[in-house]
């Protein structure tokens, strides 16, 4: 029997250039990866160590910084994962956030313990000239000088102001959002929602670990998402 | 075909609930080194994700509760039978079987089915012999039909559901619990290597009692399949691997 690589070409390399610490302690790694590979904002990669024979799924990797030539995760990578490591990638997965060029006030939102998800959609804010403000109630990354940053109990009274909407919000939290926020109706401009949840198949299989509840029947945050429109998913 | 026969051209597939409801031409696992897709497991009616869905890791392996959400056996049928017919490798299709009269109707409507190889039976955990043995008798038809009963019930199920028609014995995870952060825990099916050494005890045991088999659980080498060939397993089923990739093929003898 012929066992060459049961996988196909679809898949990449990269390699783990820097570590860094975030303010809760949390680390993320700068990665090099082929140019094809780099994930927009909102999207991921699955990457695995590949030296780690421990590690038995891969790790979902969201990007919180994009550059030329990689990106920079974000926090809460495995303590095994080093400068020097490589990952096998796969990806970029998803459908990530869609920011119209006409948006000039770009509200970030985030019910976790992290902003920086979204924080790849703020530079892509900035390209714009779109001016940024950021509600959560986890800790900050040091953020530019432009960007406001308040509490989420504030963020009422800021939609008004917003032309667009990014959250990003983990699964366990979408049921009642709505009443958390005291809101009751839907956000008055476009809004997307970053759903973070285990995506263990990375759309390869269907296999229902990261199903959201939709308007009608399930979507699968791993193909359908993980950004979906506030009209797409029950977040009300 | 005669229905006890399961020709399989390479003794590598996908376990059921790994590679979605299709094959995928453009997916990232190469199929031409597959002798066989199995489907994710369909049940008669609609299921929906289960309500407190989770994949969870945990030293040598992960647990899966997802509920099998599918959209149900027509909808499927009516979705995705057109692909299966134009496979380039043999389909069998997974069902849940839950009541006799649910998997008699299935496995008649999937024999018209072009590029339908074989039905595996999901048999529910329980270990209800006669139910089991029922299930199988019910599946007989056209088409090869694997039995796939969860592995700490394949050893005492085995024989009854050879007897009972099955051409094959596929070993389907095993079921564990594991504790949540908020007290509660969850139940689910169980992956990774940790299983391994059970898969292949298994696998020992059947083949001894002439019973042909179909591995799965923990592989995550070549060394693995090919312990469990050697032992005289018919064909191996990937999981979690497909999934993580870095399946090494050449690399692993």
């Amino acid at each position: 029997m012929n066992r060459d690589s049961i996988f196909t070409m679809r898949l990449g390399i990269g390699r783990i250039v820097e570590i860094q610490s975030d303010v809760s302690g949390k680390t993320a790694a700068r990665v090099i990866c082929p140019v094809g590979m780099i994930p927009r904002p909102g999207q991921y990669l699955l990457a695995y160590d590949r030296e780690d024979k421990s590690q038995v799924l891969s790790e979902v990797v969201f990007p919180s910084e994009i550059s030329h030539d990689g990106f920079l995760s974000a926090p809460g990578i495995p303590e095994a994962w080093n400068v020097g490591t490589r990952l096998s990638l796969r990806g970029p997965l998803g459908r990530g956030f869609s920011l119209d060029g006409h948006i000039r006030r770009l509200v970030l939102v985030s019910f976790g313990e992290s902003v920086t998800r979204l924080l790849p959609l703020m530079e892509t804010a900035f390209r714009q000239k779109a001016a940024v403000a950021i509600f959560a109630d986890c800790p900050l990354p040091t953020l530019p000088a432009s960007v406001e940053a308040f509490p989420l109990v504030a963020l009422p009274e800021a939609l008004p102001w917003a032309e667009m909407v990014a959250l990003e919000v983990p699964f366990e939290k979408i049921t009642g959002l709505r009443k958390r926020l005291g809101m009751q109706e839907r956000f008055p401009c476009p809004t997307q929602v970053l759903v973070t949840t285990a995506m263990p198949c990375g759309g390869m299989a269907e296999c229902g670990a990261c199903a959201v509840q939709a308007r009608r029947g399930w979507k699968l945050a791993c193909k359908d998402g993980p950004v979906f429109d506030q009209d797409e998913i029950d977040i009300w | 075909m005669p229905k006890t026969d399961l020709n399989l051209s390479l003794p590598v597939m996908n376990a059921a609930g790994f590679l979605g409801f299709a094959p995928d031409l453009r997916g990232s696992v190469d199929l031409n080194v597959m002798g066989a897709f199995v489907t994710n497991p369909i049940s008669l009616e609609p299921r929906s994700p289960a309500h407190n869905r989770c994949c969870l890791a945990y030293p040598g392996g992960f647990l899966l509760h997802t509920g099998h959400p599918n959209m149900g056996f027509r909808s499927i049928l009516r979705k995705y039978a057109a692909r299966w017919g134009r496979s380039p490798i043999h389909v069998i299709v997974h069902i849940l079987a839950l009541r006799v009269d649910e998997v008699a109707w299935m496995v008649h409507q999937l024999e018209a089915v072009p590029g339908v190889m074989a039905v595996e039976l999901g048999l529910p955990p329980g270990g209800e012999r006669a139910l089991a043995r029922d299930l199988v008798q019910a599946a007989q038809g056209e088409l090869p039909v694997i039995a796939h009963p969860p592995l700490e019930e394949v050893k005492e199920l085995a024989p009854t559901l050879s007897q009972a028609g099955a051409a094959g014995i596929s070993l389907g995870p095993p079921r564990g619990v594991l504790p949540l952060a908020d007290g509660k825990s969850v139940s689910g099916r169980l992956y990774g290597p940790a299983i391994f050494p059970q898969v292949l005890a298994v696998s020992h045991s059947l083949v001894d009692e002439g019973l042909s088999v179909i591995a799965a659980g923990g592989i995550y080498s070549t060394v693995e399949i090919d312990a469990l060939l050697s032992a005289g397993a018919k064909a191996v089923q990937l999981d979690g691997i497909l999934w993580r990739g870095g399946f090494d093929i050449g690399g692993g003898k």
